[in-house]
């Protein structure tokens, strides 16, 4: 079955005043139809550009893709034309963004916003009144209380739950087949964010699109999606099952973020901070980039590139550690 | 003109940035590096190149203008109606006006004259808006408000005109015209200074500052001023060229400068008369005015763009 | 709405007095004696003090600001030297010509500057970009008088496209008398022919006054432009598929236009500021060129009433660029 999304040996970096900052390092990732993915890591780890890259959202320059090709459904997408990019942006795949209020334009109208972009992902095939009704409708399915009146709101008038659903309305109107959700309920108020999530998961059950879930908080991931991918520092360093991933950590510093959750049956334990600050990825290290704060690091791991090793049935590492432990999968 | 606004600020960028920086403590060493890097933001761009090119050659010409100039003689009135109103040549690059003057030796001493002015208005400007501001924005409320409504009612007419209004008072005159606009430019000064003022009070290391007991003056000068430098310095180099230009348009409509003095505005006033058959004798005080402004306008620009990147006009 | 409007107002009526206050001031700190002036040069010594005493010369500086400004109040602005009319005459007869230079000007560079700035962005560092970027520079730095005298010389005199000065022709039957404005007024009567060359008239000197305010209002949209063109709802707008034309046109424009409508607001007293140098220029008889005779034979009264004026017509102006902030934005309309 070929993958709908499939990220290969793609590098990118920045060209500034200081030098070119690596920030996406020869990074591989597969996603099938229908799966979700959490992308996890701290902030700065390259998430965010990584799925953005992939899909045209990052100027180039000051960005520059250095290597590698991004699939979609089995076809290059890094060479596309911006307007070819921007078609399947508005079609195939949708994005949902952390903070709403940046990410909905001050001076429309809620309504305004919603129906342009319903002509734009149906390519003007619909009239402004059959728009309308789409967005409506679409409204309703992310529960938006009231919306006619919020159809004629502007976006301060609403609050950042209702903002939210908005976006998600707007990004899934077009019934894409992937949804990227860059931390969406990261500017949220708690309790918005549980309704968030679920609406999340509700909606990507509902209508069978594939999702890729970025966040900070391994939390949210386990409970939205079915397989996680580490990211640290422009690398993914595990990826795996979301079973696994808590069961059967691999890589240390998987085992370092999990250590830094708290656990709600054992909070008393106290949580555990992984020590030292992200290598500089001006002059990244040759060896492995977490070396430096790995308990379990030999002196191997700074020599050379660290390849990425299957170690189960869809579980892959990059750690020394686990070079012996190769299986085909 | 933001020549260097480039998508490079990109958000994902300035987060990081943002990061090292709160980390980074400020050393020696990171303040040559950021020498360095406003050196090299100045330095890609051409036009603040060109502008720091242009000034640096008017103030040389400002410096030693009237011992290199063919006929020194005439900057100050001298009259060989023998050669007047003759065109560019070899001799009189510039040509001669009415009375026979050299007008290319009269432009270039003009340069002295402009760079005079300009620093006056500005310096004047400075000296009397900027301990305004500090005042507005240290003050009790009535002090605030008694200088911010003045400075309001100050801005509320247009400068040049309030200008005209003060030389008709005073009387025509290369003086009185300097005199009226440094009156009528202080304004902008207190503005920025006590918004800045303002700004900055309300920062966490100010208010650290004064909650371990340092004195306003302390905090004025340590903490105010210094932040307070770049915006000025940017503001004076594009008024420079802004009080250059007021001071020739009052020259121009007779009111500043009286001929033969040799400021340009004046030249102008005179050489109109002689268009369009004499048309070097407004030209070429024209350009010159035109070029001055615009160094001065560019380096203001790359100024700005090098103390200040996030500060748009 | 209304509220913001009148309070704007009154607070208007008050700065002009602190304006009069000032310019009040300055008149009666200059050296020389006002009585003397308006009596002339041949007039004797009781002369003098007659006319003193007549105008209220002799009183406190105070009492004769209130009467001053009670005066204002009526209508009466007093007498102008120069003209031996009238002030308030004077300036119903002036102002039409300067609001009618100072508008077309004004639409000139809205009209161009917007649109270039934006055009500026989108092509960031390209060709276009590099000579939109050029005029606004240029634009900042050219002394207005000279720029007219340049365009006269090479469109009016060498090239005959345009006329020399003045307000109509010589020849040319002027309009009946209804708002003051030439162009308005022969539009109102029918006469296109007139409306054509009075317009005509107009081109070169708001060519000159536009130019300024242009390279201002082309710089600061294009840098709205180019920030507003990186921010995230911008990104979103693009992730839809909303295509570059309405995104650029509509989406990122709406919200960069309300900087820029700060600076046409600024830019307009540079007009105002630079109408007494190109109606001096054209010989446009409108308040500048009122303003500078009067300031060159120290003819104060005159010189008062067009900075009330003016200042009047700042002060409105800026009033209506904020309800247009107000009509654009819907956060600020949410809180008038």
């Amino acid at each position: 079955m070929t993958p709908l999304l499939s990220i290969q040996d793609l590098a990118l970096e920045f060209n500034t005043f200081d030098g070119s900052y690596k920030a996406i390092d020869h990074v591989n990732l597969d996603l099938m139809p229908g799966e979700t993915i959490g992308l996890v890591g701290e902030t700065g780890c390259g998430k965010s550009v990584l799925t953005r890259a992939a899909f045209g959202l990052v100027p180039t320059p000051p960005a520059n893709i250095t290597s590698g090709s991004v699939k979609f459904e089995g076809r290059e997408i890094l060479n596309l034309s911006p307007a070819e990019q921007r078609a399947m942006r508005g079609r195939d795949v949708a994005m949902i963004f952390q903070d709403p209020m940046t990410f909905i334009n001050p001076v429309f109208k809620v309504g305004t916003q919603l129906v342009d972009a319903v002509r734009a992902q149906r390519r003007g095939q619909v009239s402004k009144t059959e728009a309308r009704d789409i967005a409506l409708a679409m409204l309703d399915k992310v529960h938006l209380p009231n919306p006619v009146r919020q159809f004629e709101s502007y976006p301060h008038q609403l609050s950042g739950g209702m903002r939210q659903r908005v976006l998600i309305a707007m990004a899934l109107m077009a019934e894409p087949k992937l949804l990227i959700a860059d931390e969406p309920t990261t500017a949220l108020d708690v309790t918005i964010q549980a309704q968030i999530l679920d609406l999340i998961a509700e909606l990507v059950e509902d209508m069978g699109i594939s999702l890729i879930m970025i966040s900070h908080d391994l939390g949210v991931v386990a409970q939205n999606c079915g397989r996680v991918a580490v990211m640290y520092s422009g690398q993914i360093v595990e990826d795996a099952p979301v079973k696994q991933i808590f069961d059967a950590p691999c890589h240390p510093y998987t085992k370092g973020l999990l250590g830094a959750v708290p656990h709600p049956l054992h909070a008393s334990e106290g949580l555990k901070e992984i020590p030292g600050t992200l290598p500089n990825l001006y002059r990244p290290p040759t060896g492995c980039r977490f070396a430096d704060r790995c308990t379990h690091a030999t002196a191997a791991c700074s020599v050379k590139r660290v390849e990425q090793i299957t170690v189960a049935d869809d579980h892959r590492v990059t750690c020394t550690l686990f070079a012996d432990q190769h299986v085909d999968a | 003109m933001s020549l260097e606004t480039s998508s490079k600020n990109n958000g994902l960028m300035d987060k990081r940035s943002n990061r090292i920086s709160v980390l980074a403590p400020v050393s020696e060493v990171d303040r040559f590096r950021e020498y360095r890097r406003m050196w090299a933001t100045f330095r890609k761009s051409y036009s603040s190149m060109a502008g720091l090119f242009i000034v640096a050659t008017f103030l040389i010409l400002a410096a030693v203008g009237p011992s290199i100039v063919p006929f020194p003689e005439d900057a100050l009135g001298s009259i060989h109606l023998e050669r007047k109103l003759q065109p560019p040549d070899a001799t009189h690059w510039f040509g001669t006006d009415e009375v026979g003057m050299d007008i290319y030796s009269r432009v270039v001493v003009g340069a002295r004259t402009t760079l005079w002015i300009g620093v006056t208005i500005t310096g004047i400007a400075i000296l009397i808006g900027v301990p305004l501001g500090l005042l507005a924005g240290f003050g009790n409320i009535w002090v605030r408000e008694s200088i911010m409504r003045v400075t309001d009612v100050f801005l509320s007419i247009p400068g040049l005109i309030l200008a005209i209004a003060i030389v008709g008072a005073l009387g025509p005159g290369i003086l009185n015209a300097m005199i009226a606009l440094s009156l009528v430019w202080w304004p902008g000064y207190v503005r920025l200074v006590q918004s800045k003022v303002l700004s900055i009070r309300n920062e966490t290391y100010v208010e650290a500052a004064r909650s371990i007991g340092a004195s306003d003056f302390r905090i004025i000068f340590l903490h105010i001023l210094p932040n307070c430098m770049s915006p000025i310095v940017v503001k004076a180099s594009m008024d420079m060229g802004m009080a250059i230009l007021g001071a020739a348009s009052l020259g121009f409509l007779g009111l500043g400068a009286q001929p033969p003095y040799p400021e340009w505005g004046a030249m102008i006033s005179i050489g109109k008369n002689y268009l369009p058959d004499w048309w070097w004798y407004t030209l070429f005080p024209g350009l010159a005015i035109y070029f001055t402004v615009l160094g001065f306008n560019l380096l203001g620009d790359g100024l700005r763009d090098m103390l200040d990147p996030k500060q748009r006009s | 709405m209304g509220q913001l409007i009148l309070r704007r107002l009154v607070f208007m009526v008050f700065m002009l007095i602190g304006l009069m206050a000032i310019v009040f001031a300055i008149s009666n700190i200059a050296p020389g004696d006002p009585a003397r002036l308006a009596a002339g040069p041949d007039a004797t010594n009781e002369m003098v003090e007659q006319i003193r005493v007549e105008r209220g010369l002799d009183k406190p500086l105070v009492s004769r600001f209130v009467v001053y400004l009670t005066n204002l109040a009526t209508g009466d602005f007093g007498t102008s030297l120069h003209t031996k009319r009238a002030v308030f005459d004077d300036l119903a007869r002036y102002f039409p010509a300067t609001l009618e230079l100072v508008v077309l000007s004004i639409s000139f560079a809205v009209l161009l500057g917007v649109p270039l700035g934006m055009l500026g962005a989108v092509f960031q560092n390209k060709v276009p970009d590099q000579t939109i970027r050029f005029i606004a520079v240029s634009g900042v730095a050219l002394p207005m008088f000279w720029l007219g005298l340049m365009l006269q010389w090479y469109l009016s005199l060498e090239w005959d496209l345009f006329p020399l000065g003045g307000r109509l022709g010589i020849m040319t039957p002027r309009p009946e008398n209804i708002t003051g404005m030439y162009t308005v007024d022969a539009l109102i009567q029918g006469d296109f022919r007139a409306f054509r060359e009075a317009f005509w008239h107009l081109v070169l000197p708001s060519l000159a006054l536009s130019l300024p305010a242009l390279a201002s209002i082309i710089r600061v949209n294009r840098a709205e432009m180019l920030e507003t063109l990186n921010k995230d709802y911008i990104l979103n707008a693009q992730a839809q598929g909303i295509g570059p034309f309405r995104v650029v046109s509509a989406y990122a424009l709406k919200n960069a236009i309300l900087p820029t409508l700060a600076i046409i607001g600024l830019r307009f007293g540079w007009m105002l500021g630079g109408t007494v140098l190109v109606e001096s220029v054209f010989d446009f008889p409108g308040v500048g060129l009122y303003a500078t005779k009067a300031a060159v034979n120290s003819d104060f009264d005159p010189i008062v009433a067009v900075t009330l004026v003016l200042g009047a017509s700042f002060m409105l102006v800026n009033l209506i660029i904020d309800l247009a902030y107000a009509l654009l934005d819907p956060r600020v309309r949410s809180q008038i």
